[in-house]
């Protein structure tokens, strides 16, 4: 373990990680997988700005409107 | 027929938790949350179906019979919200749990623990709204709508309120869930234009739930201030106006409509084509008629309020969006009789339940272009003719088009094949007696009877009679629903192949019956020539 991990410092092996139970956990390490993380990741991030202002504005609407 | 090479050697539940807690409430496993909404969803039928039973018990015969008005209100209002966020919602969201990330190729949908989460809060916000109803003064009963000021009166507004956010919620996160996994997690050679229609309408939808959910978040909160904090939105003494919540309500509400009719689109889509044996005709123009009819969506909301006495342009221009509508859902239409034109049809329960609900859905759909009209609409008005409308487009549509889902996604689910001569008796009987429930009220609605009164006219007794009588009837049928399911999950002895249906195409039906607990952990490749409309000329 200790050698793996010195590896991985040195950027020869990707680190050891906590198994995760999801289905995604088998892909999640191929590099495919960590595309497929990082676009999940912006899509999310987008969707979050989106419905937060949606819900912001709905509820600014009752403080203007008051 | 190779197409996916995922790990077919897995048991069928290796992988899989063993201990029942871990398993079932703290899942992250697309198939098993998909299993638990699907479940709900159809106890959630029961129970809604169990509300729908005593209102029609009630009008059996004129007169008060059973229940006293308020509860009669609130059995109408528990009713719509039941059947709304409690069943047919969740059945459309254990679907695309189910079947996006096997017909996509995705190993499990992009965010597992939300999933989870997102389906563990909805028996809590129905148990926190039924709990109402035990309260003193009782639960809310100014109908699914919650118009003020009559929702105003019932002392219970907070907690309806707090249930239909968290409802919302948990709406909001499946979305973001489900537009995650499609535009992110599908296999390599799966382009957009290449998804199942199904994964489309559901794509569509969750935007769709995106926009809306907010604003329906806001109308609610408006109600709680207005009455707990002092405002005055829909109070005319105040300054505000009761028809500005129906305007924000609408908003949310017409897109809500059809929300819950997309993704019935889709299955339709997926059905009719393996029972023709033919690829769907029109594939871009379906996938593009489900986006037209969703934007329209956002453009007609007042066509539920014309008597409201709104501007003679706002009446013309909301009229004429409305009848718009009517050219891409006759599209569909089009394309799924096209579909069947020359195809080798065989009338498995599934392909039964897709050809009734395009012929019934029709029947929905033409009254609700009477409905459009303006001045016929002061006819129709809260009448029971519009009942009858949405009930035609909720019940023979996405009721329907669920219980066919299920028909033919049941061999993938369970690994058994369920029994055709139970399934089509549970068709025949859910067909003809959802006609006698619903088809007189056309007749009750053109000749005046109002909607959501505990009595009424002797006038109109024949009908409401008879409608009872069906009412009864398709609510026993759904028993034999409940019948075949156990039956296939649990005693049936027929194996299911891996491709249950011969004309069936896609990457779903690649992967073992049943469905292994993990799928496709090594993407699968996609060929052209297995997907659903593969050879479509477009």
């Amino acid at each position: 373990m200790a050698r793996m991990i010195e590896a991985a410092a040195v950027g020869e092996v990707e680190p050891p990680r906590r198994q995760v139970r999801d289905g995604t956990a088998a892909v999640a390490r191929t590099p495919m997988g960590r595309a497929q993380r990082r676009g999940v990741r912006r899509t999310v991030t987008v969707l979050a700005v989106v419905i937060g202002i949606f819900y912001l504005l709905s509820f600014l609407q009752i403080l203007l409107m008051k | 027929m190779a197409t996916a090479t995922t790990q077919d050697l897995h048991e069928e539940h290796h992988g899989a938790p063993k201990s029942f807690v871990q398993r079932w409430l703290m899942s992250t496993n697309h198939k098993d949350i998909g299993t638990l909404y699907l479940i709900f969803s159809l106890t959630m039928f029961f129970v809604g179906g169990s509300f729908a039973m005593l209102i029609r018990a009630e009008l059996f015969k004129p007169g008060l019979e059973l229940v006293q008005p308020y509860t009669f209100n609130e059995l109408t209002t528990m009713h719509g919200l039941t059947m709304i966020f409690g069943a047919i919602m969740p059945a459309f969201v254990g679907l695309g749990n189910w079947m996006i990330p096997l017909m996509i190729g995705a190993p499990d949908m992009a965010l597992p623990r939300m999933n989870n989460l997102s389906f563990w809060i909805l028996p809590f916000a129905f148990i926190l709204l039924y709990s109402t109803l035990l309260l003193p003064g009782g639960g809310p009963a100014g109908g699914w709508t919650m118009y003020p000021p009559l929702s105003l009166q019932s002392g219970s507004l907070a907690y309806a309120v707090f249930a239909i956010h968290l409802m919302g919620i948990s709406s909001v996160m499946g979305a973001i869930n489900i537009i995650a996994t499609i535009l992110n997690m599908r296999a390599p050679g799966m382009d957009l234009v290449k998804m199942p229609v199904f994964v489309w309408s559901w794509l569509i939808t969750a935007f769709l739930l995106i926009a809306v959910i907010p604003v329906l978040a806001g109308a609610v909160t408006m109600l709680l201030t207005d009455k707990y904090f002092g405002t005055s939105f829909f109070n005319p003494g105040g300054g505000g106006d009761p028809v500005l919540y129906q305007h924000v309500f609408w908003f949310f509400g017409h897109p809500e409509v059809y929300i819950m009719i997309l993704p019935a689109f889709g299955i339709i889509s997926e059905i009719i084509p393996t029972f023709a044996r033919k690829p769907i005709f029109g594939y871009k123009a379906m996938v593009l008629a489900i986006a037209c009819i969703a934007f329209l969506s956002f453009l007609v909301w007042a066509h539920h309020m014309f008597a409201v006495g709104m501007p003679v342009g706002a009446d013309i221009f909301f009229m004429y969006a409305t009848m718009l509508i009517a050219v891409p859902t006759g599209i569909k239409v089009f394309n799924w009789v096209a579909t069947m034109w020359g195809g080798s049809l065989t009338f498995e329960t599934p392909m039964l339940f897709a050809i009734a609900f395009v012929v019934l859905f029709s029947i929905g759909g033409f009254s609700g272009l009477m409905l459009a009209l303006v001045p016929a609409d002061f006819q129709y008005h809260d009448t029971y003719f519009v009942v009858a409308h949405f009930h035609y487009v909720l019940v023979t549509g996405a009721a329907f088009a669920i219980m066919g889902a299920a028909y033919y996604w049941m061999p993938k689910w369970s690994g058994h094949m369920y029994s055709e001569f139970w399934g089509k008796v549970h068709f025949w009987c859910s067909l003809v007696f959802v006609n006698v429930l619903f088809f007189p009220q056309h007749f009750l609605g053109l000749a005046g009877m109002p909607r959501r009164i505990p009595d009424y006219n002797v006038a109109f007794a024949g009908f409401n009679m008879v409608s009872s009588i069906g009412g009864f009837l398709f609510g026993a049928s759904q028993l034999i629903f409940l019948g075949v399911i156990i039956h296939c999950v649990f005693f049936s002895k027929q194996k299911a192949a891996n491709r249950a249906w011969e004309g069936a195409k896609g990457l779903e039906w690649t992967v073992p019956s049943p469905a292994p607990y993990h799928t496709f952990e090594v993407p699968p490749v996609v060929r052209d020539e297995e997907l659903a409309h593969s050879g479509a000329d477009d």
